[in-house]
Formats: C-alpha cells, structure tokens, sequence
C-alpha cells in the first residue's frame, strides 16, 4: 500500500514541477519578448527622428556591448535589402529575405525562433515593421534565457527530489504508524473468544484517527461483553419463568393421575392446563415481542393518535375490573386535544401493562388516575396510583426484563410487562419514567411526541 | 360442542393436512365434534391430492410439512382453479409469513398455538363466506333479542339498558350463537386489542352483562366454560 502512495506522490510531483518548469519557460519567454519589442521601439523612434546613420550607430554600439555574435540588428526593405546592420559576420547565411515576408503589419511586432546559422543554437528574433514598409529586425541568442532556465531547472530537480524524499519518509512513517494501531486492534480481535470480552485495545498516541478507531472498538467490545452477559442472565431467568409453570402443570397432572380421580377432578385439571399454557405462550409472545421491538425488527406503525380518545377507551375497558377489586379508576384527558405519533396498538398495550400494575398493587379503596398534559413538543400520558410504591433499590431496576421486586416475586405476571412497554416507547422515540416512594403510590409517565395532524 | 346448533345442513367436509400426529388428532376430534367430517392428509402432496380428488368445504392446512409444503401445496390447488376456502395453521407468525400465506391463495391465517374455538369461529366465518350468507338486522338466542339498526335489547319482551361496550360484547356472543369464544376472540373482535391484559378486564365486563341480561330473569344464557370461555345458549 505504501508503494502505492509513494508512486502516486512521485507521479503528481513530477506533474507538478512539469508544470512549473513549462510556466518558467513561458514568462521567461515573454520577457525576452517584450525587451526585444521594446529595443525594437525605441530604435524606430531614433530612427525616425534621427535618421539612417543614428541608427547604425545604434546599431553598432549594440552589437559592441552585448557581442556581435550574441546579437544581429537589421533594417530591410520590403523586398529584402539590407539598408543598415551591425557586424554580420557572424550571421552569415541568415535568409533575411525569406524571414522578412512574414513580418507582419506595421507597427505589430513578429517573433520567431530560429537556429543560429553558424553554431545552431537557438535565436530568436523579432521584427518591426516600419510606416514605409521596411523592417527592422533583432536576432538575439537565447544564451542568456537558457542560462535562467538551467538555474530553474536545477533548482526544480532539487526541489523535487525533496519533496519525493519527505513526502515519501513522511507517508511511509504515517502509514507505518497507522498500521501498527490497526495491527493492534486486529491481533486483539482475532484473538478474541468468548471468554476474553473483557479485554481491551491499548490507546496509545497513535495519532486522533487510530485512537478513534481504538477507542470505537473498545466500545464495541463493552456493548457485546454487556449483551453477552445479558443474555446470559436472561437465559436463566426465562428458564426458570418456563420451569415453574410446566413443573406445576406436570405435577398437577402427575397427582390427577395417580390419585382415584373423577370426571371433575379431570376436568379442572384440562381447565389448568389451558390456563397454564396460555400464561406460557403469552410470556413466550411477550419475549420475542421484547426482543423484536428492541432489535427493531418489529413493523411498528406511526400514525397520529388522539389521546384522549385512547385515554378513555382504555378507561372504559377497565373500568368494571377496577371496581371489582375496590378501586376507584378516573380519567383525565386534559384540556387540550393531544395527537401523538405512534402506533396506536402498541400503545394500547403500554397503557394496559401500566394499568395491570397500577390495579394489581393498589390496595382496596385505592385510586389510580389516568391523565395527559402537554409538555413542551411531547404530551405526557400518566398513570398514577396510590398502591405500594416502589424502593428506592427497585426503582432503576423496574424496565429490567424478568425483575421482580422481592414484595412482588410471588404474584402472578411475567414480570416482562415493564420491559416491553418501555421497548415499545423507546421504538416510538418516547421515554417511560417512573417515579415512586414505599407507601406512597407510583407514577409512570409515557412522553411522546406531538403530532400536529388530527389523530385516530 | 353441541351438534345441532351449528350443523343444521348437511355435515360439511373439511380436509385437515398436518404432519404432527398429536395436533392432527385433537384438531380432528374438535372438529368432529363439532358435527363436521374430517379426512385427514399427513404433508403437502396427500393432501393436493385429496383436494383434487374430493370436495370439501373447507381446507386446514399447516404450512411445514415433508415432501411438499403447505405454501406449494395452496398454490398447486389454487394453480387448478379449486376455490375451495383454506385456512393456514402455522407456527409462524409474523406479518410477512402471513402475508406470504394469503398470497398463496389462503383465505385466511390462524398462528399457532391457538385456541380450537377461534379455529371453529373462523371455519363458520369462511363458509359463511363462500356461501354469501348476507348479513342480519335482528338476532336472537333464546328468549334474548337485539335489533341492530334500532340498538335495542330486549329479553322476554322488556328492553335492557346497557352501555356501548355491554352491546358490543353481547353482539358478539350473539353472533356466535351456541359457540365457545375465548377471552382472547372477545379482546381481539369486540375491544380490538391483540393481546391479554394481566387484570381480568373481560371477565367483569362478563359479569357486568350478567346483571342486566341473567340475573333479572328465569334462566341464565351466558355461560362459562372453564379454561375456554364464554358461550351464549339455552341450556337444554
């Protein structure tokens, strides 16, 4: 992988100083140019006020400064003679003729490059065409160009070659160090087993990107250890809340059998059974309704649900149940018409498990009170009873799955209600709480959020 | 399960195709019961051939069987223009299988376990069905009437008073006139709620019609069958 890097820099930095070398190239041009152009000028200008000899002076004294064979100054008429020049001994077999056909308009400066017709080295010249159609013209080595250019080349090879040298040490080190905390984190999690789920990655200072990683996996490695252990723990419980049911279903059975029964002592036990396994398999429902809510495999249904409708629905279906056991059960759906966004069936069973335990722990001449009020953007659905209360021990406890306070161990009920009801809220993006105190009574408040539609 | 209340024609066929010996036995025992024939199929192929070879009126299937499933086994029936109603058994439950199931071509899906009174409940419902039985105004058991347009109940000529959820729930009991339902049919059909609540809310509601339907007068209708449920007849 680090190969790959290292081409891939060397590649874009070699097209990088390319670059760079032919933009050098063509502002050192341009300069050469526009000096020429300029010289060009300046002689038409001295020409024209001073005449044919001030120019041949001009001319002479250039080539005597900069070198005769450096530099070949002209003026040709338009059909080619020479009419004045410097020293052009060293530019014998220069075609004058033939370059000055393409000098262009007047006043408009023509450049080209051409080889020196003696030694081949690159020349460029320019020419200026004058009112009365001659031409003057400058042929001047690129000598001193080519000097830049070699001084710009040199130092863009050195530029280059360091920055292949570090940006190649300093991807390798960065790779080599990422790789190192990714080894870590692999060796760790292909050694890892079941029973070394506690174990953890190292966090070094490998840099913010790998102690991220580390860091994630670590909490990863927290969440499956706990899920893990859960599962564990719920595997008991729910053996357990399996055994007892079937142990008294078998026992009972075992008794009917082996005692002199009669046709009623037959028959209540059939009606046992059907009860017990009812129980059964509405815990077994209940389980994988946790378990599917939670995971979020279950098709929960969100749609806009008037709750005072469900409120008193739900109050009217207890009601006699209520007062059968000496409880006095009210309903208070609050002023306002809340909608909420969730799914009304669902909904219906948290409210019914809230009920179920509100009845089942009040005490006759009890009260318990259904309500709902708005709080900020959620609606706030309570059930408040005037029952036990719960521990303060008990009370973080109660969503657990299979949890039963020791007060309640011995009653009826799965003690899964709680845990699904707050599946059931969690997947509709609400909260459940509770709050309580022994002797007292318990409120648990469902908050979920308002919908602006009208509701069902 | 008496007889004659519920078969007053000609006994009706049923073909149950199950591969569990045990659940086949009880499921055809009810059924018998019930005043209705049951041949029975042990997997998918038997029974694609007894439902081409033979009429029936009503087919329970269960879906995981050997050789050929329940699923194959619909769409092969279906595949030869039998129409015959088909009611799905199966241990699976979730909306997808459901789905997959009554696309097949069942008519409808009981998830097991279930409770046998529901099966028999929704066997009427599906012959009703097939042989468009249109819906009654006036129903009756006994001495006990009710008229659904006008909403009134009246037992041995006087009118009872009962709230909305009273009428609905003796609606249902009267629509099931002789039958067994269970706590669960009645939560589901009368309360719509798909589950049983801990606190014995249909078992007050039941005691509550008890005091204006049974008690002021001679006899009681409503009766419980213990671990089953609730039925609605004369005793004889």
């Amino acid at each position: 992988m680090t190969a790959g890097y290292v081409l891939l820099f060397t590649l874009v930095s070699l097209a990088v100083t390319i670059l760079a070398h032919a933009r050098l190239r063509a502002v050192l041009r341009k300069r050469t140019d526009s000096d020429l152009l300029e010289d060009l000028r300046e002689l038409r200008l001295h020409y024209r006020s001073d005449g044919r000899s001030a120019l041949q002076a001009d001319f002479d004294r250039e080539s005597a400064s900069t070198g005769a064979e450096e530099i070949f100054l002209a003026l040709v008429t338009a059909k080619g003679e020479i009419v004045a020049s410097s020293d052009a001994a060293p530019w014998r077999g220069l075609t004058l003729a033939l370059l000055v056909e393409n000098s262009g308009a007047p006043g408009a400066g023509v450049f080209s490059s051409i080889a020196h017709p003696l030694s081949g080295e690159p020349v460029r010249s320019a020419f200026l065409t004058l009112d009365d159609g001659s031409v003057l013209c400058i042929f001047r080595s690129l000598d001193e160009e080519n000097e830049w250019m070699e001084i710009f080349r040199g130092i863009l090879l050195l530029a280059l070659l360091g920055m292949l040298a570090s940006g190649s040490l300093m991807g390798w080190l960065l790779a080599w160090r990422a790789m190192a905390g990714v080894a870590r984190v692999t060796r760790l999690a292909s050694g890892m087993g079941r029973d070394r789920l506690g174990e953890r990655v190292a966090v070094g200072r490998d840099g913010q990107e790998i102690e991220d990683l580390a860091v994630a996996f670590n909490g990863m490695l927290v969440r499956i250890d706990s899920l893990v252990r859960n599962l564990g723990e719920l595997t008991d419980d729910f053996a357990h809340d399996l055994r007892s049911p079937v142990t008294r279903l078998r026992g009972a059975a075992e008794t009917t059998l082996m005692s002199d029964a009669g046709l009623h002592e037959y028959r209540e036990l059939a009606a046992m059974v059907v009860e017990e396994a009812d129980a059964l398999i509405a815990m077994l429902n209940t389980m994988l309704e946790i378990a599917e809510t939670e995971s979020g495999r279950a098709r929960i249904e969100v749609k806009p649900v008037t709750v005072s409708a469900l409120l008193e629905e739900t109050h009217e279906l207890y009601r006699p149940a209520a007062e059968d056991s000496g409880i006095s059960l009210v309903c208070n759906p609050g002023g306002e018409e809340l909608v909420v966004r969730a799914d009304r069936a669902r909904l219906q069973r948290v409210l019914a498990n809230l009920l179920d335990n509100a009845i089942k722990y009040t005490p006759r001449g009890g009260r318990i009170v259904l309500s709902a009020v708005r709080e900020g953007e959620r609606a706030a659905i309570a059930v408040t009873d005037t029952g036990a209360g719960i521990s303060a021990n008990d009370l973080p406890h109660v969503f657990e799955r299979f949890y039963r306070a020791d007060s309640s161990r011995s009653r009826s009920g799965s003690g899964l209600g709680l845990s699904l009801s707050r599946a059931i809220v969690t997947a509709l993006g609400g909260e459940i709480r509770v709050s309580s105190r022994p002797g007292d009574g318990s409120v648990f408040t469902v908050y979920l959020h308002l919908s602006h539609e009208t509701g069902t | 399960m008496e007889k004659s209340r519920l078969n007053p024609a000609p006994t009706m066929r049923i073909l149950l195709v199950e591969d569990d010996k045990r659940t086949a036995a009880f499921v055809e025992k009810g059924l018998k019961q019930a005043g209705f024939t049951v041949e029975k199929a042990v997997d998918g192929e038997e029974g694609l051939y007894a439902a081409l070879s033979a009429d029936f009126d009503v087919i329970v299937a269960d879906l995981m069987m050997p050789r050929m499933d329940g699923l194959t086994m619909i769409e092969e029936i279906r595949k030869r223009k039998v129409m015959i109603p088909v009611i799905i058994l199966s241990a699976r439950r979730s909306v997808d299988d459901r789905v997959r199931g009554l696309h097949a071509g069942g008519d409808d899906y009981l998830p097991k376990p279930f409770a046998f009174s529901e099966l028999l409940a929704r066997i009427q419902a599906l012959m009703r069905r097939a042989t468009n039985v249109s819906e009654p105004t006036k129903l009756h058991v006994g001495d006990l009437r009710m008229d659904l347009l006008s909403r009134e109940v009246t037992r041995e000529g006087r009118r009872l008073e009962l709230q909305p959820l009273e009428f609905s729930l003796l609606e249902y009991l009267m629509r099931n006139p002789g039958r067994v339902v269970s706590k669960t049919m009645i939560l589901e059909h009368v309360w719509d709620y798909n589950f049983d609540p801990a606190t014995n809310v249909v078992e007050a509601r039941i005691s509550r019609l008890r005091e204006k339907v049974d008690r002021p007068f001679s006899h009681p209708l409503i009766h419980t069958v213990r671990g089953v449920g609730y039925v609605l007849r004369e005793k004889t």
